[in-house]
């Protein structure tokens, strides 16, 4: 092995080109290979065979011929997809609703990580992380039932409201009220978990880098702003372009607990939407046709963020 | 599979242990051949006792093997489906060729999107041959719903009790006040406003919940103002009606709508049970005695009454019937005597053994062993009704609701007839039979006729009835909410949205398969002049 | 890192300031839980009528009782451990395949590669295929069903990458030049470098197959095989259900101390339990990784 390691290909004796040479390449990097090998049948087999299953966005499926018998009917799915008036209604809130989370939502793990390093009671600083994870752990639907005790017009806060003669806020029954509300329970269930990430990466960080910047005069923002952010800024830039790429794809069970007929308006999403007219109503030739539609939207966004971040002469995803 | 060979070989007493040794060995096999599976879909309700067996394997199951499977040549299996997501797993079942010979649900546009897809089997040869007993057990008024084009694709159950709906206000408030049980909604609106005003049982105004509404519960209330008496039998026939399916576009609807508007503005009503999703609100509100007056299904809520009274000693309910339409008639929509629907898919290769599987379980003893078990173990007699024994150990065998979900010909727990079913339906509620019976009776009385389904499958109704079930929760809101000066354009924008939504297309198929039925009608005469 | 250094005047009232906004986060994270927790030792005729906040009212053990009486809750629990230790392991194992060689950039075919991972975090075939292969497969109603369609996140992949590549090459070039080759490097050089960001993948991994149910519920019938959080769903399910049930007239027989919601916080508390309780082991190597960062040049 060791002599294959020792005619690095990027030496630059060897021509870049042509075929030997690239057969040889190969050889040399079969551990690589080899690694990648059980991967790519996984993937081929869990996640490419079953994509036939797309072709029914094209079909007038019928679930008892199957996605081979069933006729082709073109491109009639997405007309009738883009003729329906909830679908823009529902484009819309996806993307209003992921756009305010990136917002309102990206930032805070990231605060609240660096809070947590710079705690100097190690006690301390555990025993927060493991509280602070534990509305991770609860699932939606029970956070939809807190949140009804909690927010509902006859709930706690409510309740507490009117005790000092207080109008009732309705949280939870009137669009705008419930988009706030909305988006704070999700802050509050994800920003503790999602301060690992960071954590992980802020432990990565080189100490001398701290201790030349206090040598220099830096204070503790100077330290947070200067050394901090920029050691983990990759992970930042990863995770913002990841969460960009997503931003028409939107979880299920949070907007489908949520959501009730007072604020349909704003809570109806793409994928409350599939979920309905796809497993509830059984058309799933509709509800493909709006799933590839979201996907590919996905993927615009996410290349072009890639593409921005590039030309910012950042690292990518790549 | 061993053990179930040396049960069978103990019946066929005499038979030695060498042939014991050869039939393990050798005729395993074959005897496992001439034996067929058939496979049953059964709800998984996830409420299993503890302690007790699993749901598809229990006294029940093995009563079923012993005395059918064992019988007919069967081995039994159930098929396991999640009952809260019921209808996506019978979509996947069926969608991947692995649903179980019998399957069933509760919707029938699930079922007529079946049948479009040619996905379900024709029953009427194998029920012809194997389903004298159940045929009479069911009768044609519940069979009727299983036909489609004339085909029988499917067997509906037979529902027991009318799952229909009363109202019930607060007896001991209205004495209180010196004013008699409503007869009218005029009367109804006085009472509970003064319930609002007065406070009567000095809980505290804004705590009084003066008329407590759930899901569908105010339906009869406003289908109460839709003009009866001008009706036609083609209005009748071809625009939505019933429990499930509301519509803006009757006549008279409008009205209806603008008076639940007026009740909510004055404080009466309010929508919050669209985020009381488990009934929880509900329940804590008539426990603690804040409630005036509700709708809702018989016997819901009559559980609570026990609670109450803990509560607030004096609370008490009393049955109305109040809500007269333009006729002076309380007239009600009500359920068809079909309850869940079974089929059968395409590719199975049982339905005989589908047809003698129910035809079995219509012998009156065998749903009356699935649904009430042993006498002394599980429940006592009583005259003539059972009445359930409430010991740990007997709770452990019947936890609750599978037992029904498994004698899947009946829905509701069947004793002999009608009659004696209700009677012991109302035993469920010690103290309030009295109650339980008249508001049956009151929910049943001058009911609308149930109308016998269209034989033609509607396949707009099946393709757009979900979205617009959805959609109506969204549109009653809005209308509900609006300020009155601009009620009717909300109600005209909402109307407007529903009919683009599909309504539109359900009506004009119906309007296309209503001249084709029903050739001799003008559609112009009264809607009771032909059923 | 801060101990060692002379704390100023304004340190410590930054300090101050640090110590009680993460308090008051905390608060804002754990009431919740007291609820929760009060709610498992409340009476059915308390939470009925409202009653309960942040303490137990008519204390009762009656949910744990039926909880702990429950025996298929134990074996779920055990399934579950069993599950989501094979789950993890085989998940790193596979993503690190993956990421190692994708951080090689001169690998051939290196962009295609990516290409063919990356797709599948977008498009998908649906539940009807996926189903259809399961079956096909005989993955229905085995471990193994909850295991493979999941075993590689492709977030989590690109998360590990991102990581390898921030390590410095001059170690891994080093290595290469003294005869090492690929795997040598991966084992004794990048992975140990790497530690935080394993423990924080292998928790995200171990944390998702805990908490997922939706895959079972499609896949899972068999109620010897099913994970705790199905139960838990089941659970909570069966409180709405008998409102239906009452609908469809059937009896909800057998009415007892328990409500549904005593008895569901109860399941929350002993679902979660276990990974809290793990926590503090990973958190450990979240601390190694920082000692290892003075190894970097």
């Amino acid at each position: 092995m060791s002599q294959m390691a020792s005619t690095k290909p990027s030496s630059p004796t060897f021509r870049r080109t042509g075929f030997g040479i690239v057969l040889k390449e190969i050889r040399n990097d079969w551990i690589l290979y080899a690694l990648l090998a059980i991967p790519f049948v996984w993937i081929l087999v869990f996640k490419y065979f079953p994509m036939y299953g797309l072709i029914m966005a094209f079909q007038d499926y019928n679930m008892f011929q199957g996605v081979f018998a069933s006729p082709l009917i073109g491109l009639e799915n997405f007309k009738e997809m883009f003729s329906m008036q909830d679908f823009f209604r529902v484009l819309r809130n996806t993307l209003m609703l992921n756009f305010m989370d990136l917002i309102v939502g990206f930032p805070a793990p990231l605060i609240l990580a660096i809070l947590l390093t710079e705690l100097r009671s190690m006690a301390y600083k555990r025993l927060s992380q493991s509280i602070l994870y534990f509305p991770h752990f609860l699932s939606w639907v029970i956070i939809g039932g807190l949140a009804l005790q909690i927010f509902a017009p006859s709930g706690m806060i409510n309740n507490f409201l009117a005790t000092f003669g207080i109008d009732k806020v309705p949280f939870l029954t009137e669009k705008n009220h419930w988009l706030i509300t909305y988006i704070l329970i999700g802050v509050w269930q994800n920003a503790g978990w999602g301060t690992i990430i960071y954590l992980a990466a802020i432990a990565g960080i080189n100490e001398e880098l701290y201790d030349a910047a206090a040598i220099d005069g830096a204070g503790r923002f100077g330290r947070i702003w200067h050394i901090t952010i920029p050691s983990i800024r990759s992970t930042i830039i990863i995770l913002l372009i990841l969460s960009l790429g997503r931003i028409v794809s939107i979880g299920f069970d949070r907007p489908f607990v949520f959501q009730n007929p007072f604020v349909l308006e704003y809570g109806e999403v793409i994928s409350t939407y599939v979920y309905k007219i796809g497993m509830q109503y059984a058309r799933y030739s509709l509800s493909t046709a709006v799933g590839l539609f979201q996907s590919l939207i996905n993927i615009i966004l996410l290349v072009t963020a890639e593409y921005f971040t590039r030309k910012a002469g950042e690292r990518g995803i790549w | 599979m061993l053990k179930r060979n040396s049960c069978a070989l103990r019946k066929t007493a005499g038979i030695g242990l060498a042939v014991l040794a050869l039939l393990i060995v050798g005729a395993v096999p074959v005897w496992a051949q001439s034996r067929k599976t058939l496979t049953v879909e059964l709800f998984d309700r996830g409420n299993l006792k503890p302690g007790a067996e699993p749901v598809d394997s229990n006294l029940w199951t093995r009563y079923i093997q012993q005395e059918f499977g064992d019988k007919y040549g069967y081995d039994v299996k159930f098929v396991l489906v999640p009952r809260s997501r019921e209808v996506d797993q019978l979509n996947i079942l069926m969608a991947s060729g692995s649903a179980p010979d019998i399957c069933f649900t509760y919707d029938r546009g699930v079922i007529q999107n079946y049948i479009k897809q040619g996905g379900v089997l024709d029953l009427e040869a194998a029920f012809d041959k194997y389903g004298a007993e159940l045929k009479a057990f069911l009768g044609d008024d519940v069979l009727q719903w299983g036909r489609f084009s004339g085909k029988l694709y499917s067997i509906p159950a037979r529902r027991v009790t009318l799952t229909n709906q009363g109202t019930l206000i607060r007896k001991d408030w209205l004495d209180k006040l010196g004013m008699k049980p409503p007869t009218n909604k005029a009367e109804f609106y006085q009472a509970i406003k003064a319930f609002k005003d007065k406070d009567p049982g000095n809980i505290g105004k804004d705590k009084i919940v003066p008329y407590k509404l759930a899901t569908y519960d105010y339906q009869q209330l406003a289908d109460s103002f839709i003009t009866y008496s001008k009706i036609t039998h083609r209005e009748y026939r071809t625009m939505s009606w019933g429990f499930l399916s509301p519509s803006l576009s009757r006549p008279g609807y409008i009205e209806g709508m603008r008076f639940l508007n007026k009740m909510y503005h004055d404080g009466l009503i309010s929508l919050d049970f669209f985020l009381d999703k488990e009934g929880k609100l509900a329940k804590e509100q008539i426990i603690n005695g804040r409630v005036g007056a509700f709708t809702c299904n018989v016997g819901v809520n009559f559980d609570l009454f026990k609670e109450m009274k803990l509560n607030v000693p004096s609370a008490e309910y009393i049955t109305v019937d109040c809500f007269e339409d333009d006729r002076g008639l309380t007239a009600k929509s009500s359920n068809s005597r079909a309850g869940l629907q079974i089929i059968v898919p395409k590719y199975s290769k049982n339905v005989e053994g589908v047809i003698k599987y129910l035809n079995w379980m219509s012998d009156p003893k065998v749903i009356f062993y699935l649904q009430n078990g042993i006498e002394g173990v599980h429940h006592t007699m009583e005259n003539g009704l059972p009445i359930m024994i409430d010991t740990e150990a007997a709770k452990k065998d019947f936890y609750s609701g599978n037992n029904v979900d498994l004698s899947i010909i009946a829905n509701g727990k069947f004793i002999k007839d009608d009659a004696t079913s209700l009677r012991a339906e109302a035993k469920r509620f010690p103290g309030y039979e009295n109650l339980f019976i008249t508001l049956y009776g009151n929910s049943l009385k001058n009911n609308n006729p149930v109308l016998p389904p269209f034989e033609t499958p509607l396949l707009n109704e099946a393709k757009y009835s979900g979205i617009l079930n959805t959609k109506w929760s969204e549109w009653l809101v809005r209308m509900v909410q609006a300020a009155p000066a601009d009620f009717d354009n909300v109600y005209a924008a909402g109307m407007k949205e529903q009919l683009d939504a599909g309504e539109k297309a359900i009506m004009d198929e119906k309007l296309q398969v209503y001249a084709k039925e029903f050739p001799m009608m003008k559609g112009t005469e009264h809607y009771m002049s032909v059923k | 890192m801060a101990n060692r250094r002379m704390r100023t005047r304004a340190d410590k009232i930054i300090d101050g300031i640090i110590v009680t906004v993460v308090f008051l986060v905390v608060i804002i994270c754990v009431a919740p839980l007291f609820n929760i927790l009060a709610l498992s030792f409340s009476g059915r005729v308390a939470i009925n009528a409202g009653r309960v906040t942040f303490f137990p009212v008519d204390f009762t053990l009656e949910p744990w009782k039926a909880l702990i009486m429950t025996q298929s809750i134990f074996s779920s629990m055990t399934f579950t451990i069993i599950l989501t230790v094979t789950f993890t392991t085989l998940a790193m194992a596979l993503t690190i395949c993956v990421a190692y060689p994708l951080t090689k950039k001169k690998l051939h075919g290196r962009n295609a590669i990516q290409v063919i991972f990356f797709f599948t975090m977008y498009f998908g075939g649906g539940i009807i295929p996926e189903y259809i292969l399961m079956k096909t497969l005989g993955l229905t109603n085995t471990m193994w069903v909850l295991v493979f369609p999941g075993v590689i996140s492709i977030f989590n992949m690109i998360i590990l990458k991102s990581f390898f590549l921030s390590l410095p090459d001059s170690l891994q070039e080093a290595a290469l030049i003294d005869g090492a080759n690929h795997l040598q490097i991966l084992m004794r050089i990048v992975l140990p470098l790497s530690m935080p960001v394993l423990a924080t993948l292998s928790l995200f991994y171990a944390v998702g197959r805990w908490n997922g149910f939706q895959d079972a519920l499609i896949y899972i019938t068999d109620p010897k095989i099913s994970p705790i959080q199905l139960k838990l769903y089941q659970i909570i399910n069966s409180v709405a259900d008998a409102e239906i049930m009452k609908n469809e007239g059937i009896v909800a027989l057998g009415e007892s101390e328990l409500t549904g919601d005593n008895i569901r916080s109860a399941c929350i508390l002993f679902a979660t339990a276990p990974i809290l309780v793990i926590y503090p082991f990973l958190q450990r190597h979240f601390i190694a990784g920082m000692t290892l960062g003075a190894v970097k040049e």
